[in-house]
């Protein structure tokens, strides 16, 4: 059939009509027949089927059919207990001995690791090697943890003590920044390498409450910006980017896997929201937290981040404390920390509306009237307001082009009455090309190309023949090196008499150089004319 | 662990009287400078020298709001400062800095260095909460009283001069005493969980509590 598709874009006859050709249309569920004979075929193929059946001996075919069905309950016996049994093996793998966490790629990777404390913090092996040690320790203690099923927040301390004796050892030998920054690398390898494991249990325990989360922001869908005393106005286009760009970042932290990289994407979430605050042009805000903290809970409600407690939890327990003590990624996490807070005890006096209206909204029994902006209108609003602007420039275009089109006519008229002017001046220039000579000049010291139009007039001072060119004696020597004569070379010095009659005096010096010129070139001629052929 | 010369400074107050543009003034010099925005003016940061010591101030904004005014041990936790910023033309806000600082005591102890400070010092003409109730009323609760102006800047860098003073001071003192009770780094972990009851018990420091 599929290959049937392929070809339907030429459809012939024979794809279309039955292939019993009885003229109704065939159809290729029913194997190119119509429904008519499809059914016939079926019928007689049925009844030739069961000729055969009644041909086997029965009890045979009653023995094989048990059979068959036994199987069949066997198999499904047998999945249902395999997944019994993989379900006991996996409890019991976990109570008897927990996970495995000191494994060929821990070793791996704390290889790597101490490579890198040593390299890029400058700290001794030896050192290093003291803090594999640790975090082998660690591991190992983590290990013992979650076979008795102990606390987290027991597995915090722990970890947490870790981290402080990787701190005091690093002090010793380096400043503050380096010694945290050894602890972060350590932390990074710890959780990341024990993630899977420790968010699994996090998830399980923080279960409830992320899914209490998860209703409630769904429940409080009716909140808007000023309801939290905050301006943002949704449907900019801009701002509408930042606040998505700042919702993506928030559901990201989640498949991030240290706690590194969840902080990292939280300043990220919060660095869009300041964007988004200053992007409306009207807007007045500074980027204080009087507006940060309710544009964050915004963009918590709007984004609706998966497993905000799992998330919040593992990197308040496990994190190394100077990120979250300190620094914009611990003012940002104790933001997200209060929008999550916020959204979990809100009432309807901080909104300041009476209690039964608030349950209305929250119930989905009512929405409020003013302002619900569903996504489709914000969606409609969003493509007006682009609409408008691509409009604007649309006429702008308009406007240019028109412009330019006046521009290009008055230019393309401009150019043709400058050429037209040229060319009649040429013309007229070409056509009364006159080249002056006095009347008793020699015809052989005039170009051949020029002598059909020299002008011959007496009076003109008689050009001095050189005597010695012409003489018999140097009719034998060789013709002296002439410069190459551009031919249609009108102006050759010779001044031609222009139409206009300009009769500007023709200078003495002048004409005697050229026709000196002149004389020189005519014996050229004459003389390479007398070499050409000898040359080919 | 941090650094010793890192200092959180948490700045409380209700919203509106001018908490942002007084670190603006302070760490930017800017006064609603529309168009050189900082982005962020929420988390600031700033190195002071004071004398031979050097101090880098983490300054945290807080959302002066009612509404998330439960929200604040989430932000004065761990701070070694905090400024009680009010509006001299407005009596609410007043009554807002007593209610921090009663809180601030409660959960903090005498661990924290407060600064009392009246804004909007340009609009005198128009102040309703009388200066010398303001400056009797921080001298009952142990804190510095200053006014200020961000528009104007005035008395801005005082008052952080005051509060550093203060802080290293303090930090000083608890050092030596730390070191005599014997009493270690204690760990006081972050809490999620910050309805107001529950949380306090655990922030009632240990070396304060032997005083």
């Amino acid at each position: 059939m599929t290959s049937r598709r392929g070809t339907l874009l030429h459809v012939e006859d024979r794809d279309v009509y039955c292939r019993n050709g009885c003229q109704f249309y065939g159809n290729p569920e029913w194997e190119g027949y119509c429904s008519k004979c499809y059914k016939e075929i079926r019928a007689k193929k049925q009844l030739k089927h069961s000729q055969s059946e009644t041909r086997a001996p029965t009890d045979f075919l009653k023995f094989e059919e048990k059979k068959s069905r036994q199987k069949s309950n066997k198999t499904l016996k047998n999945l249902i207990k395999r997944a019994n049994t993989i379900k006991e093996n996996a409890t019991f793998l976990n109570a008897s001995s927990g996970p495995v966490l000191r494994d060929k790629k821990a070793s791996d990777s704390l290889a790597l690791l101490s490579d890198d404390l040593h390299k890029r913090l400058g700290f001794k092996q030896e050192l290093c090697h003291e803090f594999v040690k640790v975090l082998n320790n660690t591991l190992e203690k983590m290990e013992v943890f979650f076979k008795k099923n102990e606390s987290m927040e027991s597995m915090s301390d722990m970890v947490q003590d870790a981290y402080q004796l990787i701190y005091d050892k690093a002090i010793q030998v380096t400043e503050s920044i380096s010694a945290t920054e050894a602890v972060e690398l350590c932390e990074d390898f710890l959780i990341s390498h024990t993630y899977d494991v420790l968010f699994g249990v996090l998830s399980s325990e923080e279960e409830t409450r992320d899914l209490g989360v998860l209703q409630r922001i769904r429940s409080l869908h009716w909140v808007r910006a000023h309801h939290l005393d905050v301006e943002i106005d949704d449907i900019h286009p801009t701002v509408k980017e930042f606040m998505d760009e700042a919702s993506t970042q928030l559901i990201f932290i989640d498949s991030k896997r240290s706690p590194r990289e969840k902080l990292y994407c939280v300043i990220e979430a919060a660095r869009n929201i300041f964007k988004m605050l200053q992007a409306a042009p009207q807007s007045k805000s500074q980027g204080g937290a009087d507006d940060f903290l309710p544009a964050m809970i915004y963009v918590v409600l709007r984004a609706n981040p998966p497993r905000l407690h799992t998330n919040i939890k593992l990197v308040t327990l496990f994190s190394a404390q100077s990120r979250l003590r300190s620094g914009e990624s611990g003012y940002m996490f104790t933001n997200l920390c209060g929008a999550v807070n916020f959204i979990e005890n809100l009432t309807a006096a901080q909104l300041q509306m009476p209690p039964e209206e608030f349950e209305s909204y929250v119930s989905g029994k009512a929405v409020p009237t003013e302002d619900t902006l569903t996504e489709g209108a914000r969606m409609m609003y969003h493509n007006m307001a682009a609409l408008k602007e691509l409009n604007l420039r649309q006429n702008r275009l308009a406007d240019a082009t028109q412009q330019l089109k006046i521009t290009l006519e008055s230019l393309q008229k401009d150019i043709g009455d400058q050429v037209d002017g040229a060319l009649k001046r040429s013309q007229k220039a070409a056509s009364h090309h006159e080249y002056i000579v006095s009347a008793d000049v020699d015809i052989r010291c005039v170009p051949q190309f020029m002598r059909k139009k020299i002008t011959r007039i007496e009076g003109l001072p008689p050009i001095p023949v050189q005597p010695d060119l012409l003489s018999p004696d140097n009719a034998e020597l060789p013709s002296p090196l002439i410069p190459e004569v551009l031919h249609d070379e009108p102006a050759l010095r010779i001044e031609p008499k222009s139409a206009e009659g300009s009769d500007a005096p023709i200078a003495e010096a002048d004409l005697a150089v050229t026709a000196g010129a002149t004389e020189l070139e005519a014996g050229a001629e004459e003389k390479t004319s007398l070499l050409q052929p000898m040359n080919s | 662990m941090g650094t010793e010369n890192e200092y959180k400074v948490v700045l409380l107050g209700e919203g509106r009287v001018g908490k942002t543009s007084l670190i603006l003034r302070y760490v930017h010099d800017k006064f609603n400078d529309r168009l050189d925005r900082t982005v962020n003016a929420s988390y600031l940061t700033k190195t002071v020298a004071l004398g031979m010591k050097r101090v880098d101030l983490a300054i945290w904004d807080t959302a002066g709001q009612e509404m998330f005014h439960a929200l604040g041990p989430l932000y004065y936790r761990d701070s070694q400062g905090a400024i009680l910023v009010y509006d001299i033309t407005d009596e609410d806000s007043f009554r807002k800095v007593k209610n921090w600082v009663k809180e601030l005591k409660k959960m903090l102890g005498n661990e924290v260095v407060l600064v009392v400070i009246g804004n909007k010092s340009d609009l005198e003409s128009e102040r309703s909460v009388p200066l010398h109730e303001a400056e009797s009323y921080a001298k009952s609760v142990g804190a510095a009283h200053f006014l200020t102006s961000a528009k104007l800047n005035r008395g801005i860098t005082e008052v952080f001069l005051h509060l550093c003073k203060e802080m290293i001071m303090k930090r000083a003192r608890d050092g030596a005493r730390r070191q005599s009770t014997g009493a270690g780094a204690q760990r006081n972990r972050l809490q999620v969980e910050t309805s107001d009851d529950n949380a306090e018990p655990t922030r009632t420091n240990k070396c304060c509590s032997l005083i």
